[in-house]
């Protein structure tokens, strides 16, 4: 399994360094603005990190899905499964690579974020003023806004994108087997996809009511619920490969 | 052993393998040979469990080929199928870190008789570079059964003489060796039998020796006879 993911990590490594390298520039920007106190700096550096951070979890799991349907639609295929690895493992170490790098990705712009919240919070006193005019408006709604509060909402993010990617993988296997040959199957296989994300949206939304709005716990039963989700659709996904999948 | 039992593939309403059942005893040089698109290349790739049938088996050992045959079975495709990203190095070391018979010792001493340098980019070799690199990596393997698809497509005549001399090398007691190609006057020298595939369907398992000692005929000239319909052979 090892091996297969330090493969997997080689096709998407050069990605990863780009999103990096911009990450690097901005922040870089963005420190010298607040040293500088040069504002428009700073708004172009945090508009630039915080677009960069969206993107970057985005893109990163949207090219594993890429990367997935090259590898079992091209005759690099064969590079994969003429190794004596099973379909489990061959997915198995593609969800991991590409969950792995989503939440390090996910986890990293979160303590930057928290970071350069704390640096503008204490260097701007107006800043200090919008976070807590901005945490009277969210306790109003019950929820407050903390390193906690935000972490966990992030966490929360991360896990729904992990999952949305495995579906993605389902979505690129069904297109590759099941209606291999149909006209239609890429519309088909973003009928099922979409489907799939609103039944589960559904439960998803039904489930953190029932447990009471944003909390603790309520995020915790929504991460589980994401995390088994992501476990059947990797059961589904890596069958179909294994017994219909022709490269 | 490796046999296939009724195979069939069906592609969207078209046959490509049609009940072929076959077996291949080790200790011998097959050749599959046939038309374009009479299904060698098919049966091939069910073999190497790349291709699921519609319906049929191909056993290894006893065993549906599957995870476990692969280690034993080296398939070369007639395709390139390296990923862009890697030089002629990298694949060497892919190969070495998912197959326990690659030995990077003989792919040295393969890539320096066939000129092939590692530090090259496989998408920038030339078709014949790349057909030679396939041969190289598949046969560095030591591995029980070969499948070669095509192995002398697209190389020069010096090159064909090594890829040759390659398979020979291989041959052994416990080893089954399938070569696919239609240059049949150049397999007549290395192969023990030739499996004759047309539209889908098993024509025969010929030896070669038994047609030239029984039949007085070559195997082009077999192939010639089966696939072109013309008499051949005559007195020994």
């Amino acid at each position: 399994m090892g091996t297969l993911m330090k493969y997997e990590f080689r096709k998407t490594w050069k990605m990863k360094g780009i999103i990096l390298c911009i990450t690097a520039f901005f922040q870089l920007i963005f420190s010298i603005s607040v040293v500088a106190k040069s504002d428009g700096w700073l708004g172009l550096s945090v508009t630039g990190l915080a677009f960069t951070a969206i993107c970057s979890v985005f893109l990163i799991g949207v090219h594993g899905i890429h990367i997935l349907s090259r590898d079992i639609n091209t005759k690099q295929s064969y590079m994969l499964f003429m190794t004596p690895n099973s379909s489990y493992k061959i997915l198995g170490a593609k969800t991991l690579e590409n969950g792995l790098s989503v939440i390090i990705a996910g986890v990293f712009y979160t303590v930057l974020a928290i970071a350069d919240i704390t640096i503008l919070a204490v260097r701007y006193d107006d800043v200090k003023a919008f976070l807590d005019l901005f945490n009277v408006v969210l306790k109003e709604a019950g929820t407050e806004l903390t390193a906690y509060t935000f972490s966990l909402t992030m966490i929360q993010t991360i896990i729904s994108w992990v999952f949305l990617i495995s579906m993605g993988y389902l979505a690129v296997v069904i297109c590759a087997t099941l209606l291999l040959g149909n006209r239609f199957n890429g519309v088909l296989s973003l009928i099922v996809f979409f489907l799939i994300a609103f039944m589960v949206g559904n439960v998803s939304d039904a489930l953190q009511a029932a447990v009471g709005g944003f909390s603790g716990i309520a995020t915790a039963v929504d991460a589980v619920f994401h995390i088994i989700l992501t476990a059947v659709m990797y059961f589904i996904t890596a069958w179909i490969m294994d017994n219909k999948l022709s490269v | 052993m490796l046999e296939s039992i009724e195979l069939t593939k069906k592609f969207l309403g078209k046959t490509a393998v049609d009940g072929i059942s076959l077996k291949l005893e080790p200790g011998h040089i097959y050749a599959m040979l046939g038309p374009n698109g009479s299904g060698k290349t098919t049966w091939m790739k069910m073999a190497a469990g790349l291709i699921k049938p519609t319906s049929g088996v191909v056993n290894y050992n006893g065993s549906p080929v599957g995870v476990d045959s692969r280690r034993d079975v080296a398939y070369m495709s007639t395709e390139p199928y390296f990923y862009d990203w890697m030089t002629i190095g990298d694949v060497g070391k892919y190969y070495q870190d998912f197959f326990a018979d690659f030995s990077m010792e003989k792919y040295d001493e393969m890539l320096q008789d066939m000129a092939l340098e590692k530090k090259l980019k496989c998408k920038n070799l030339s078709s014949g570079m790349l057909a030679k690199l396939k041969v190289a990596v598949t046969m560095a393997r030591d591995a029980k059964v070969y499948m070669l698809d095509e192995p002398l497509n697209g190389i020069d005549l010096l090159a064909r003489d090594e890829v040759l001399n390659a398979i020979i090398k291989h041959a052994g007691e416990d080893k089954i060796l399938l070569v696919s190609s239609h240059l049949v006057e150049e397999l007549e020298s290395v192969v023990d039998y030739a499996i004759f595939i047309n539209r889908s369907k098993l024509v025969g398992v010929y030896e070669v020796e038994e047609l030239r000692q029984n039949q007085c005929i070559s195997l082009a000239d077999k192939y010639r006879e089966v696939f072109g319909s013309i008499e051949m052979g005559g007195a020994c």
